[in-house]
């Protein structure tokens, strides 16, 4: 269930985000190790991590409300 | 409501580091905190074949910091580098050995030969062989050339002599100009002979049939 949960929030994310984010919460890894496997620049990597952390706060908080 | 997220707080929530009071994030903490726990209890993914690559170690990931390692390519080495002293020397010893030749300063026979293989492609140099004149052998169909034999030496009696053909003069002869006399002279005009005058008779006016007379 709560399994099920955590993919359907996942699920809400831009296709770039929902990988930045499983890479750096699920792979344990860095930023510039990030940048690295998708190809991009480790800024790049920074501004997909803050738009998903945003998108999933909002995502949760309209789940709450 | 617009929600305001802080890089310092995203990067502190992804890196697992406590969060500053009243961020208002801890929900997503909660939620990524469960992410960790399932993820290690879950099976892995199939990742894609780019990142799998990067876990089996056959591709290094660059360190997250330090200095990054540039590309380097193998010198390139243009092949004319090593030609251009070939040209050099070719195109010095062609104006030298030019400039030698067309002021006649070569050695003797290499200015002639030269000068003959300048003669075939329209240059001419100074020290070319003088052109042999042909004349006709004298009925024999063989032309014959110069002399072949010095005069006056000595040969065997069963041959027959060679008679020194004489070689046309190449410098045509130019008459001689008289020299003019520095004062003119007038030629005296003799004394024509007076003519015999005939008798005044008046001739007949002339008649022309598709006239007529206007008086």
């Amino acid at each position: 269930m709560e399994d099920n949960h955590t993919q359907d929030v996942l699920a809400d994310l831009a296709p770039e985000q929902r990988e930045v984010l499983t890479l750096r919460i699920v792979g344990d890894l860095t930023v510039e190790q990030v940048a690295e496997v998708l190809g991009k620049s480790p800024g790049a990597v920074k501004s997909l991590q803050h738009r998903g952390v945003a998108a999933l706060r909002r995502r949760l908080q309209e789940a709450t409300s | 409501m617009k929600l305001f997220l802080r890089h310092r707080d995203a990067d502190a929530l992804m890196d697992g580091q406590p969060l500053r009071d009243g961020s208002g994030l801890d929900d997503v903490d909660a939620f990524l905190s469960d992410m960790r726990v399932e993820s290690s209890a879950l099976p892995a993914p199939e990742p894609r074949p780019r990142f799998a690559a990067t876990l089996d170690g056959r591709r290094e990931l660059r360190p997250a910091s330090g200095p990054t390692s540039k590309p380097t390519f193998p010198p390139v080495h243009p092949p004319s580098n090593r030609l251009r002293p070939v040209v050099a020397m070719f195109a010095a010893s062609a104006v030298l050995f030019g400039g030698l030749a067309s002021a006649g300063a070569l050695p003797g026979p290499v200015q002639r030969t030269t000068a003959d293989l300048g003669a075939h492609v329209g240059i001419e140099l100074p020290g070319r062989t003088p052109a042999t004149p042909v004349v006709d052998g004298g009925g024999d169909g063989q032309p014959r050339t110069g002399p072949t034999e010095k005069p006056g030496a000595s040969a065997p009696s069963s041959t027959p002599t060679t008679v020194p053909v004489a070689l046309p003069t190449l410098v045509p002869t130019v008459p001689a100009v008289p020299s003019r006399p520095t004062t003119p002279t007038v030629p005296t005009v003799p004394t024509l002979p007076v003519p015999h005058l005939t008798p005044n008779v008046p001739l007949p006016a002339p008649k022309f049939p598709g006239l007529t007379d206007f008086h």
